[in-house]
């Protein structure tokens, strides 16, 4: 299958088609997609032209089916960017568009492809107004979270970054729930202000550069002095961490992914930050990186992430505020398993950036299922469902079971590589870490009590349906990718390998003293 | 550094094993055929949701599929036993690799499996008292709506619990143990709409998760010391770093796994709790499998335990204490099942006692004799409840069944079930010749062979020496022996003997068990009378003795002969202490006799207790103080510190600043842009001659 | 020559700019921009003696914008007096923020 698609050169064109089909299918959705109006029982009446939900699903599929096409031409066993291109763009400044997978991204960006029509189709029914800006909306933070992931040129990144904001700001602030505009303004302003520095500090490194290239291979290239990499970092850094809401600067998160539709909470939750640091943090300033103190810093607020996540997931009544709170404290053993810099911590970090996209996304769909039947995700209001919603019950469950790491779960296999690197070299922080397992039980298992066992209540009553087709097929697809990963990962291990490696290498003053002594062990 | 380990590895793969080829080839089917009973039972359980016909029409599908299932797997750990039994002797681990699981560098974890006598004897009890359990619960389970769901967890419970007795490393072992765990939370919270149940599944799994922070933590140890997670590399390494803290350190982990598991100080409180589920699943988890597999554990790790004899000393203190402690809140517990819940917990204490002491075999002894006694007492309790429940049921009266209180008499209407619990009651007490006595026999002997003089006894726990915590043991066991016959014969005396206290209209309702639940009893009966005969003691002389002794060699033989020479009893001594137990179980049923012959009327106990009974029947009290010392503080944190104080401080913190900016801007942005063009135009021409005079200067 | 017509090129440009800034009425206003692009015109057609026919073309460039500018700014003029009932500008401050 493979070889069939090379011959037919698509590593040539599918990064580029997987940026610019979103944008142009955003546009099209837009002009020529129309809202399909109800009558008051529900039932569509047909209006002056095609359906744009259709029309989206129909654009998300073929994206979906561009990252599989990705997945098939690429070379498990090389290293390096594949199915890359470099266009001309903006030639005065050196900018090029350069675009590039390698095993960090290749499974980010199929992850990203496959995810949004799943997450799409289960909210089919949650977007009920202005569907054609809605889809319009969804192409285009495709197109973004895509470009982040494949940029090879800083600055195409940057765009991609910040174009990944305003969709967003729509999605939530239009068709969210509960106090979506505040939640919508807090998450642009936030994540703005986190990359105003990165953007400084893009300019200066690409001065120093000689200013005439954007790409990372050649800034990679630039030797800087020890200070000015500390301050660049910590520029890169911030936008990151705020992305990524590593505790203090998380705050933005519960509220926007509360008040998110699903679809936008699922794409939330993909880890483009934690990606950025592995791909231009680290690679760009190892000197700050290999620097006990902020090394030491990153690490110690990981773990803090980890256990105050965990903590405040412990006490949230509303389901979708405890998922977010879970993926806090998920974020937090990421970022542990990527500074701790040994081969199994970082591979181990992309696996659990992998399961969160699954895992969690399962989950906020599910949540989205119940506010459409309830109208609300207060676990107050829930209870009993395991009664009449058995298969829903089951799919929870599992996902859950998967967010607190149960072995045989996807959720197990990246936490157990993250601590398992992390305590080659850091024991301590390694046994703190672990508690986040006891109470991801706790607040795990409290949620799926809360909300399948016990007494219906009163409120939870009225439509107690369990999945439809649509939801069942959707389910089933998250239900398998959290089972087969769990027990047969080797297919993402394999490719993430030498990526991860590279990323251990790039800190020289740490990770060549670790791969030294690990790497002579085994041929 | 080149690891042992992986030249161990190929040293095993060039050495031709003798079951190459026969039928533990199989061995990967074994988890698998109740896999499949469970997929299959589950997808009968979606399909017949709210749905009485189909429910029907499900059942006898149902019940085939499960006990089928389980049968399959017997039959085939059967012929794994006897293609072991006939060669001659087998050293090494049949050990088979079915697919990389996290290959990471140097971190290589595979599916695998491993058959040797220890796993083969752990399967035959599983799949053997499973099977049993399984047919029994058709009978105990007929009117449940929930039919083909109990039984898709039951078999969901047996494959992992196979997973965990096969698995060739410590991570596949840990993917049974985990899962054995959560089928044990979806089987506590069965019966879900009671809110209480899932609160106690809840309880087991977390405090269960306490336990895997052990587990998980010593894994990692031993892979940073010695890369590997396999039981044969691993071991082979570790072995040689005898007596170092790091060996101590990963025993005494892997231990606080094997304490919450198996529910041993402080680690219990979840299993009186966990008496919320269906009581064939008290038989089969928290009695039979389940909770013994943190004794398995010690047995699997024996090199390690060997190795640390700190850890060792600490596992029997442990096991001796938690067997005491759980016996004197067992002397005064009302519920049936509670009475048994603290009676494992006890008898846990006991296997712990032996396989710290360095007596694996002994331990595995008493887990497979408990295994068969224990789940009778549960099964019988269950034909008791469901007699009650039925007869309750029958009158409308809200009354609980499984308080002892209610019962009395019962011999006269359940003769059958009567007298097996009778049996099973003598077999827990060490009356001879049953299994029991010769099992804890095997224990208490041996705890005082090594007391006498031994390398654990020259060891030291905290610097008590090692002599004196297993002469303590020693003594705690026969005390504990005492206690054992006192609270068991009194559940006997209280069900089955005196006046019924069921209620006037109930008792004609009472009616013995249907055969398809005495059925199974019965065949546990049969097999607490004779599975003594495992491991005779050499001093009787009675055909072969010292059976599961020589079966288990080969896995722990070496590690037994490490912490407990290679010192004997001296005939007379062994006679001695075998007349010194028997005599102490034969008082403390006396004791019992003497004190519950007296009838009771009817609820007496309840405002009676006082003092040191109420204390006991409370069980120390021990609940509320970890709820107070551990789980509200920790809410407390959780809510009031962290998300009413810290976090809504960081929120407040970064909107404050937010407005604080919002408000400037708005401040000047009022004088600016007041909506006066004209003051806008000056802007601008103000603007472009700066950039004029900024070009002209440059 | 040339410097004589860029002379009173600025000087027209200057009017303008002053104009622009100091009145408030809506039609001066307009009448002062307009000042300004012939300013700008005269510069051009003056500088095109030096540099070649370009300068030219931009003028005929810029009086064809004007006119367009001049119909849409008059209409906008008319609607804003039907609206407001007057041309002044202080008065009209719908532009606050």
């Amino acid at each position: 299958m493979g070889n069939l698609l090379q011959s037919f050169g698509v590593a040539r064109w599918v990064l580029p088609a997987m940026i610019m089909w979103p944008v142009f299918a955003a546009v099209a959705i837009r002009v020529f997609g129309h809202d399909v109006s109800r009558d008051e029982d529900g039932a569509e009446a047909p209006s002056g032209g095609p359906d744009a939900r259709v029309l989206t699903l129909f654009a998300m599929i073929v994206e979906g089916l561009l990252g599989l096409a990705l997945w098939l031409v690429y070379t498990p066993s090389a290293s390096g960017w594949q199915a890359s291109v470099s266009w001309p763009w903006l030639s005065d400044l050196g900018a090029t568009f350069s675009l590039g997978v390698d095993g960090l991204s290749l499974p980010m960006v199929v992850l990203t492809a496959v995810l949004v029509p799943l997450a799409f189709l289960a909210s089919w029914n949650n977007v009920r107004i202005k569907t054609p800006s809605f889809g319009a909306a969804a192409m285009l933070l495709t197109a973004g979270i895509v470009g982040i992931f494949v940029s090879l040129d800083l600055l195409l990144f940057y765009l991609s970054w910040e174009l990944m904001l305003i969709p967003m700001y729509f999605l939530i602030g239009i068709w969210g729930t509960g106090e979506r505009e505040r939640a919508s303004v807090r998450y642009v302003v936030f994540n703005l202000a986190g990359s105003l520095l990165m953007l400084v500090a893009i300019a200066v490194l690409w001065q120093r550069g000689g200013g005439t290239s954007f790409h990372i291979d050649h800034l990679r290239g630039i030797s800087l002095d020890r200070g000015t990499q500390l301050l660049m970092f910590g520029a890169f850094f911030l936008s990151f961490a705020v992305k990524s809401a590593l505790v203090p600067v998380h705050s933005w998160l519960p509220d926007a992914q509360a008040s998110a539709p699903t679809f936008a909470a699922v794409t939330i939750g993909l880890k483009v930050g934690t990606y950025a640091i592995m791909r231009f943090a680290i690679p760009l300033f190892p000197a700050a990186v290999a620097d006990p103190r902020i090394r030491g810093t990153v690490l110690v607020l990981s773990v803090v992430t980890i256990v105050y996540g965990a903590l405040l997931a412990m006490v949230q009544r509303d389901l979708k505020r405890l998922i977010t709170y879970g993926s806090i404290s998920h974020l937090g053993f990421i970022m542990l398993g990527i500074f701790a810099l040994t081969d199994q911590s970082v591979q181990g970090a992309v696996l659990i950036m992998v399961n969160h996209g699954i895992t969690t996304s399962a989950l906020f769909v599910l949540a989205g299922m119940l506010h459409d039947r309830f109208g609300t995700t207060d676990m107050d209001a829930l209870g009993g469902l395991a009664h009449h919603m058995p298969a829903f019950g089951i799919v929870l469950t599992l996902a859950m079971l998967s967010t607190i790491g149960l072995p045989g779960t996807f959720g197990f296999v990246g936490e157990f590589l993250v601590l398992a690197g992390v305590f080659a070299e850091q024991p301590v922080l390694a046994v703190i870490a672990t508690t986040g397992v006891i109470f991801a039980a706790v607040y795990g298992l409290r949620a799926l009590q809360r909300v399948l066992f016990g007494q219906s209540n009163a409120s939870s009553t009225a439509l107690r349906d369990d999945l439809n087709s649509r939801e069942a097929f959707v389910m089933t697809a998250f239900v398998v990718a959290i089972v087969w990963f769990g027990v047969a990962p080797q297919a993402l291990v394999q490719r993430v390998g030498p990526a991860a490696r590279a990323v251990v290498q790039a800190a020289p003053n740490v990770g060549a003293a670790q791969s030294a002594t690990i790497g002579a062990e085994r041929p | 550094m080149m690891p042992t380990a992986i030249i161990g590895q190929a040293a095993t793969a060039a050495l031709r094993h003798p079951l190459d080829g026969t039928v533990a080839e199989f061995v990967w089917l074994l988890p698998l055929l109740p896999l499949v009973g469970a997929i299959i039972n589950g997808a009968l359980a979606l399909w017949c949701t709210e749905s009485v016909v189909r429910r029907d029409r499900a059942r006898p599908l149902v019940s085939i599929v499960a006990v089928g299932m389980l049968a399959s797997a017997f039959g085939l750990a059967v012929a794994m036993f006897l293609a072991m039994r006939s060669q001659a002797t087998i050293e090494l681990p049949f050990v088979r690799t079915y697919a990389e699981w996290m290959p990471v560098g140097t971190l290589h974890v595979a599916w695998g499996a491993q058959l040797d006598q220890l796993s083969a004897l752990m399967i035959l009890v599983v799949t053997g008292v499973g099977t049993l359990i399984h047919i029994f619960s058709i009978g105990y389970m007929k009117a449940d709506p929930g039919f083909a769901r109990f039984f898709a967890y039951l078999n969901l419970f047996v494959a992992f619990m196979l997973v965990l007795v096969l698995g060739s490393s410590y991570p596949v072992l840990f993917v049974g143990w985990e899962g054995v765990g959560l089928c044990s939370y979806l089987l506590i919270g069965f019966w879900f709409s009671d809110a209480r149940n899932a609160e106690a599944g809840k309880k087991a799994f977390v405090v269960n998760r306490l336990g895997d922070f052990g587990f998980l933590a010593a894994m990692f140890l031993i892979w940073t010391r010695v890369h590997t997670l396999d039981f044969v590399g691993a071991h082979a390494a570790l072995s040689s770093m005898s007596g170092t803290p790091v060996l101590l350190a990963i025993a005494l982990l892997l231990f606080l796994g094997c304490a919450g598991k198996s529910a041993q100080l402080p680690l219990y409180v979840w299993l009186p709790d966990a008496m919320a589920g269906p009581t064939p699943v008290s038989a089969l988890i928290h009695a039979a499998t389940m909770v013994t597999a943190g004794v398995y554990l010690v047995a699997r790790a024996a090199p390690v335990f060997a190795g640390a004899p700190q850890a060792s000393l600490l596992v029997t203190a442990v096991g001796a204490m938690t067997a005491l402690f759980a016996a004197t809140i067992a002397l005064r517990q009302w519920d049936i099942k509670k009475v048994l819940a603290y009676s494992t917990i006890s008898q846990l204490g006991y296997m712990f006692m032996a396989v710290g002491s360095g007596a694996y075999a002994a331990g595995v002894f008493h887990l497979v004799t408990h295994a068969f006694f224990k789940a009778l007492l549960f099964l019988g309790a269950g034909s008791v409840i469901h007699a009650l429940h039925a007869a309750y049921h029958h009158t409308h009266r809200d009354e609980d069944a499984q308080d002892l209180s209610n019962m009395g008499g019962l011999y006269r209407v359940m003769p059958w079930t009567a007298v097996a619990m009778m049996l099973a009651t003598l077999a827990i007490v060490g009356v001879p010749p049953l299994a029991g006595f010769f099992s804890k026999d095997a224990i208490l002997s041996a705890v005082f062979l090594r007391a006498q003089g031994s390398p654990l006894a020259s060891s030291a726990l905290l610097g008590v020496p090692g002599r004196v915590v297993l002469y303590a043991a020693y003594a705690v066991g026969l005390i504990t022996a005492l206690l054992t016959a006192v609270y068991m014969m009194r559940v006997m005396m209280l069900a089955f003997f005196g006046a019924n206290r069921t209620g006037a209209a109930e008792r004609d309702a009472l009616h013995e068990a249907p055969p398809i639940m005495t059925g199974p009893v019965l065949v546990l009966g049969l097999l607490t009378v004779a599975g003594g005969w495992l491991n005779l003691p050499s001093l009787l002389r009675l055909g072969p003795s010292e059976l599961l002794e020589h079966w288990l060699d080969p896995v722990t033989g070496a590690s037994a002969r490490l912490l407990s020479g290679a010192g004997e009893l001296p005939h007379g001594t062994e006679s001695a202490l075998i007349a010194i137990a028997v005599g102490v179980g034969v008082l403390g049923i006396a004791v019992a006799i003497a004190l519950f012959r007296r009838p009771i009327s009817d609820k007496t106990h309840a405002p009676t207790e006082t003092g040191l009974a109420a204390l006991l029947a409370s069980g120390y009290r021990i609940d509320d103080g970890i709820n107070a010392i551990i789980v509200r503080p920790l809410q407390w944190l959780a809510a009031t510190g962290l998300a009413r104080g810290v976090d809504a401080a960081v929120n407040r913190l970064f909107s404050a600043s937010g407005t604080l900016l919002g408000r400037a801007a708005e401040r000047s942005g009022d004088q600016l842009q007041d909506g006066d063009v004209g003051k806008y135009a000056w802007f601008v021409a103000a603007g472009a001659l700066a950039i004029l005079a900024a070009l002209t200067l440059a | 020559m040339i410097a004589e017509s860029l002379i009173v090129s600025a000087i027209l440009f200057a009017i303008g700019v002053i104009g622009v800034l100091t009145r408030r009425n809506a039609i001066i206003l307009f009448m002062c921009v307009e000042l300004m692009l012939n300013a700008v015109n005269l510069s051009f057609v003056a500088l095109a003696k030096m540099h070649g026919v370009t300068g030219h073309v931009f003028v005929v460039m810029v009086m064809t914008v004007a006119a367009a500018e001049a119909a849409l700014g008059l209409a906008i003029v008319i609607s804003v007096f039907r609206h407001f009932g007057t041309v002044d500008l202080s008065a009209i401050r719908q532009l606050r923020g």
